[in-house]
């Protein structure tokens, strides 16, 4: 990119020096400390929150005072800090004043050199930051207990650490955002296709955001159709699930802040997979996943049913329920439409509320979603127990997947609604719609619904049952993208 | 028309949307479960001047299902059978559904055009119309006791393994057959167009001929006046070789007991029940192999073999015992 | 694993097993079918080969473009109407015709690329046959051989026959118009025209082992006998053949759009996979629901047997103004 004169740094270090203070003269955090070494005047300048002054003492400035070496002038000192001296600083020279905020606001400790029109930076960040700690989400018995920071080097690092070869890549990028936030694409180039790899590259580029604060921001740029609501990419919080999905040959966006690496491409199977199912028998993990794929069925369209039996094809219902469900259904003041809909909403509320409200207040937030508006309602008629039930079910299995829970919810609103509206017609132009949105999705050429349809050995081998992993191991080549 | 091509999608969309609100405006029209009248069960009957119908129907408020207390009757009549059905609809008090019902009774005395008429009348009616079983009977019970006696039919007919459905009416040209209730057990009966019905009350014969005619897998009775219990799986085949058919009817692990301590041994009692099941053949073939009839279904084993023929000759019965 | 050129074989097969599934009578008995098979067979392949190789000579001509279009309209209507007339059958206080109407036509909005029409096609598909397995599991205690009828096997009985089996579905036509990648492997009409017979003939015969002689004065026999039938504790399965009717007509509903796009002019967006523009689907729902409108009240059965007697006729003009331009044509003239 060509450069603008005016963006260069100038050889005069006051210049510089009034450049710095005019941006940063007033913020809190910034530091700036005249020296000389050797005969050469240079300023020390860095942010404290991300640079450690001691650091920078220990590493840089003692090891300079013991140096024999004096130095004429600027450009022979900037020749030896970056080339002779065993001090930790940056391979390349900062040359423009854009790589000079840059490498302050990543944490470097910045030398600007009267006489030379570089600067050097030097590694001494120690910024505040959250430790390596279990994931929140993403429960798994067995298997690391490690997770994402939100350190965008950190992420790397951890990567780095279960990736030991030399195929791995993680490529840095700077988003077109106001804050100007980095963005790491990770993946084995030997594995990764390179035309989605490239395809992907190109996609990230185009996109401007006001501002990027996590990788799922991304999403929606990633998704070639608009209307379809089945997620572009997966989430993950634990590296070794990263780690896994990169040696399947996909890749991996690390955002800076975001302690989430997003998934691309992202099949429709993979939400109800867990690295558990991999350490686990093959048999119990096989019948786990089964039953996910059933809670996953339940949660969107159990309470669409249920409306869809009461209401228009109460022949599916068994005889000794009718009675029940017929005596409930005539002591509650809503259709059965309305109720599962006010049922689903109160409790979506609930789960809202209880996420959002403070640690020192949510258990109160349970307490009376449970006990007050569940027992007071069906007390006071407004709501049924069976409709009740259904509704809890619906929820309870929703997150067995919790991937999919945006989808979920959404898909059992729709289904409740068009069930209820219309009887049979109406469920089946839901279960149509949500069957359409997962085949016509096509993550980067992909099939979505890759390798669940069309069956194939594969659904067998790794899709709604797993196989022993000798015989995983076998086919691993056939299972790579 | 330059105004109309410029907004040409819009003006589709607004009059897509007022559609859509016509087709909202008759949705959720379906009545709700507690205003429904869940059909269980409907009996026919004949009247001096016309045709009764009475329908079972269960009960919401009762919390007792599948007994007397959970089921109510609704009556009507009328000259003909679909009159009488229509004011028994009309005396319900919410909307008629026949999607759980599963028992229809006829009279005994009915023939084969009374029945298929009835046949017809359910399957235009009885909408969504499920799997109902056909059963004829001696006598109508009253109203009040028609919970018990669907009940009971019922249990009767998951305890004989009895199958038969709408279809069985019309599966044959112009004959079918039809169990006939009679509390402990059941007897049988083949209906022919424009002949008189055959009628078996003897309960081994009757269930030979079930059996025979595809309605059940299983004999479960007493013989030899009461004397003898039969329990058994029973699979049925028909050979036809030359002009000859034979109807193999294998009896698999019988169980025969002497209830009265006579001091049967095994292969007495199984030669007493293959005389009698061979009797009980005899006089039942005697019955109904009139004209071109073939109550047991043996003609298009014979049309395979030998071609198309006019009238079916009585295949001859051979008894396996398999233990 | 990468989705490659998309491939509408199963939307097609898909299409025609609806057709018999969704019958409202059967024509002939099971025996006469079977015998009657190959002839059957034979002459739909050649005709729906006939009409492709025609189309290569005619296919530019807007009038036979607006007149496979109109054909492709009406029946995309009578495919709602009978599937309503099946509600209004299986539920008598449902819901209006406009509103099942738009429950079939709303999703072909997410049908509108050639790869989920034919992805969709095949979990529809694989769906279908696993119903129709544990269907005939179902209602197997009620399945008696001695149910089959002796047909005589005359002139009357063939040509009845003849009649319900060559019917030149719209199904059978369409390959025509696909672009070259979209072209099928080998032998495609022949898969076509001899998967689709077997199972007609496989279905008449499950019915005829149920119903005896009144198969054919059955209305809607798949439907009833399904309804007959217990799976365990699943007494009731006749709604989930429904919601499975109702996708397979969406189905068939979302590839004749496709032609139908593709008669008007080829694809509306930029990519071939994009089949039809998002942009078109406010006229083509106003559409369905104006012909259904206007046929509501009209006899399904004489319409569809006009469809298909006009489908018939059309099919012939073309293949009879195909072979004579390819004689014409100076180019296939042999050099003297």
């Amino acid at each position: 990119m060509k450069e603008h004169p005016e963006e260069r740094i100038s050889a005069n270090l006051q210049e510089n020096k009034l450049f710095l203070q005019e941006r940063f003269g007033d913020s809190l955090d910034f530091y700036s400390k005249d020296l000389t070494l050797g005969q050469v005047s240079c300023c020390i300048v860095l942010f404290t929150g991300l640079a450690s002054p001691e650091k920078l003492t220990v590493m840089a400035l003692s090891l300079l005072e013991q140096q024999n070496e004096t130095f004429q002038n600027g450009a022979r000192l900037c020749r030896y800090l970056l080339r002779q001296s065993r001090i930790p600083t940056e391979g390349t020279p900062i040359t423009t004043r854009t790589m000079l905020v840059e490498r302050l606001a990543n944490g470097l400790a910045v030398l600007l050199i009267d006489g030379c029109p570089c600067a050097v930076g030097i590694s001494t960040q120690e910024m505040p930051q959250r430790s390596v700690s279990n994931p929140g989400g993403e429960g798994n018995m067995h298997g690391p207990q490690e997770a994402f920071t939100e350190l965008l080097r950190n992420n790397v690092s951890l990567l780095r650490r279960q990736f030991r070869t030399d195929s791995f890549v993680a490529e840095l990028h700077i988003s077109h955002t106001h804050a100007k936030t980095e963005y790491c694409l990770c993946y084995d180039r030997l594995r990764a296709p390179a035309d989605t790899v490239a395809a992907l590259r190109r996609r990230l580029e185009k996109v401007r955001l006001p501002v990027l604060l996590d990788s799922a921001y991304f999403a929606s740029f990633l998704k070639q159709d608009k209307l379809n609501l089945f997620p572009a990419a997966a989430y993950t919080e634990r590296p070794a699930t990263a780690c896994a999905r990169i040696c399947e040959g996909k890749v991996a966006i690390l955002v800076s802040g975001s302690p989430f690496a997003m998934i691309v491409p992202s099949f429709f199977s993979e939400h109800f997979e867990s690295l558990d199912d991999y350490s686990s028998g093959a048999v119990f993990a096989g019948i786990i996943r089964l039953l996910k794929y059933i809670a996953f069925l339940l949660s969107v369209f159990g309470p669409g049913l249920y409306v869809m039996a009461l209401t228009y094809a109460p022949e599916m219902i068994p005889i000794r329920l009718l009675g029940t469900l017929a005596q409930a259904e005539a002591h509650t003041p809503l259709s059965p439409m309305l109720e599962m809909l006010t049922v689903t909403l109160l409790l979506e509320i609930v789960r809202e509320a209880g996420l959002r409200a403070p640690k020192a207040i949510s258990h109160t937030v349970s307490l009376v979603g449970a006990l007050i508006i569940g027992e007071t309602a069906v007390s006071a008629g407004i709501v049924s127990v069976p409709v009740l039930t259904m509704a809890a079910a619906a929820t309870v299995a929703t997150l067995a997947v919790p991937s999919l829970y945006e989808q979920s919810i959404l898909f059992r609103f729709a289904v409740i609604l068009l069930a209820g509206l219309f009887g049979v017609p109406g469920f089946a132009c839901g279960a149509l719609l949500i069957l359409a949105m997962a085949c016509g999705s096509d993550p980067f050429g992909y099939d979505y619904l890759y390798p669940l349809m069309p069956p194939c050995r594969a659904s067998v081998r790794d899709g709604f049952v797993r196989t022993i992993w000798s015989s995983l191991a076998r086919s691993e080549e056939e299972g790579r993208l | 028309m330059a105004a109309f091509a410029r907004h040409k999608a819009g003006i589709v969309r607004w009059i897509l949307g007022l559609f859509c609100c016509a087709a909202l405006c008759g949705c959720e029209q379906a009545p709700l479960l507690s205003q429904r009248e869940v059909v269980n069960a409907v009996f026919f009957e004949s009247q001096n001047n016309g045709c009764k119908v009475l329908l079972l129907v269960a009960d919401h408020t009762s919390s007792e299902q599948q007994t007397q207390a959970g089921f109510r009757a609704v009556e009507g009549v009328g000259k003909t059978q679909a009159q009488a059905l229509a004011a028994a609809e009309d005396a319900l008090d919410g909307q008629v559904f026949y999607g759980l019902m599963d028992l229809a009774v006829v009279p005994v005395s009915y023939g084969w055009e009374e029945v298929t008429e009835i046949g017809r009348l359910l399957y235009q009616n009885a909408k969504p119309a499920p799997q109902i079983t056909l059963l004829m009977t001696e006598r109508l019970p009253d109203g009040e006791k028609a919970g018990e006696l669907y009940t009971e039919m019922k249990d009767g007919v998951a305890r004989y393994g009895l199958t038969n459905g709408l279809q069985e009416l019309f599966s044959a040209q112009n004959e079918c057959a039809l169990p006939i209730w009679q509390g402990t057990g059941y007897g049988f009966s083949i209906l022919q167009k424009g002949q008189q019905a055959s009628r078996w009350n003897e309960k081994l014969a009757a269930q030979l001929a079930a059996v025979l005619c595809g309605q059940t897998d299983r004999i479960m009775c007493t013989f030899d006046q009461g004397k003898i219990a039969l329990q058994t799986k029973v699979m049925v085949q028909a050979e036809v070789s030359g002009r000859e058919t034979v109807v193999h009817l294998t009896l698999v692990e019988p169980e025969l007991q002497d209830l009265e301590n006579i001091g049967y041994s095994d292969s007495q009692l199984q030669a007493l029940l293959c005389d009698e099941l061979q009797q009980a053949y005899a006089d039942m073939t005697a019955d109904s192999y009139t004209g071109s009839f073939d109550p047991f279904h043996t003609r298009i084993q014979r049309f395979s073999v030998v071609g198309r023929e006019e009238t079916i000759p009585v295949p001859a019965l051979c008894l396996h015992l398999e233990s | 694993m990468k989705r490659e050129a998309p491939n509408l074989f199963a939307a097609l097969l898909l299409g025609l097993f609806g057709n018999i599934v969704l019958s409202s009578q059967i024509g002939y008995f099971a025996r006469t079918g079977i015998l009657l098979l190959p002839v059957s067979v034979a002459i739909l392949t050649v005709a729906a080969w006939g009409f492709s190789f025609g189309w290569r000579m005619l296919g530019q001509s807007p009038i036979m473009r607006w007149s496979l279009l109109a054909l492709l309209a009406m029946s995309s209507a009578l495919e709602i109407l009978r599937l309503w007339r099946l509600f209004e059958t299986a539920y008598p206080d449902g819901m209006n015709m406009l509103g099942i109407c738009l429950m079939i036509v709303v999703p072909v909005i997410y049908l509108r690329r050639v790869s989920s029409i034919a992805q969709t096609a095949n979990v529809v598909l694989a769906v279908l046959i696993l119903a129709c397995g544990l269907l005939v599991v179902s209602i197997a205690p009620q399945l008696h051989v001695s149910n089959l009828q002796c047909a005589p096997f005359d002139r009357t009985e063939v040509r009845t026959t003849l009649w319900a089996q060559l019917i030149l579905y719209p199904e059978l036509l369409l390959p025509a118009l696909w672009p070259g990648s979209a072209r099928f492997g080998k032998h495609t009409f022949l898969r076509l025209v001899g998967w689709s017979l077997m199972f007609s003939a496989a279905v008449h015969l499950l019915l005829e082992l149920f119903f005896g002689t009144d198969a054919i004065r059955q209305e809607n026999p798949l439907h009833t006998a399904a309804q007959s039938g217990a799976l365990s504790i699943f007494n009731r399965l006749e709604w989930m053949q429904l919601i499975l009717w109702t996708m397979v007509v969406t189905i068939k509903l979302a590839v004749y759009l496709y032609a139908g796009v593709r008669l008007m002019g080829g694809h509306a967006c930029k990519s071939e996979n994009n089949a039809v523009g998002l942009d078109r689907f406010p006229f083509y729902f106003a559409l369905m629901l104006f012909l259904c409108a206007l046929w509501r009240s009209a006899d399904i059965g004489t319409l569809t047997a006009i469809r298909n007697i006009l489908m018939g006729l059309y099919a012939g003009m073309v293949i009879l103004g195909g072979g004579i331009r390819w004689l014409l044509s100076p180019d296939t003239r042999p050099e003297s």
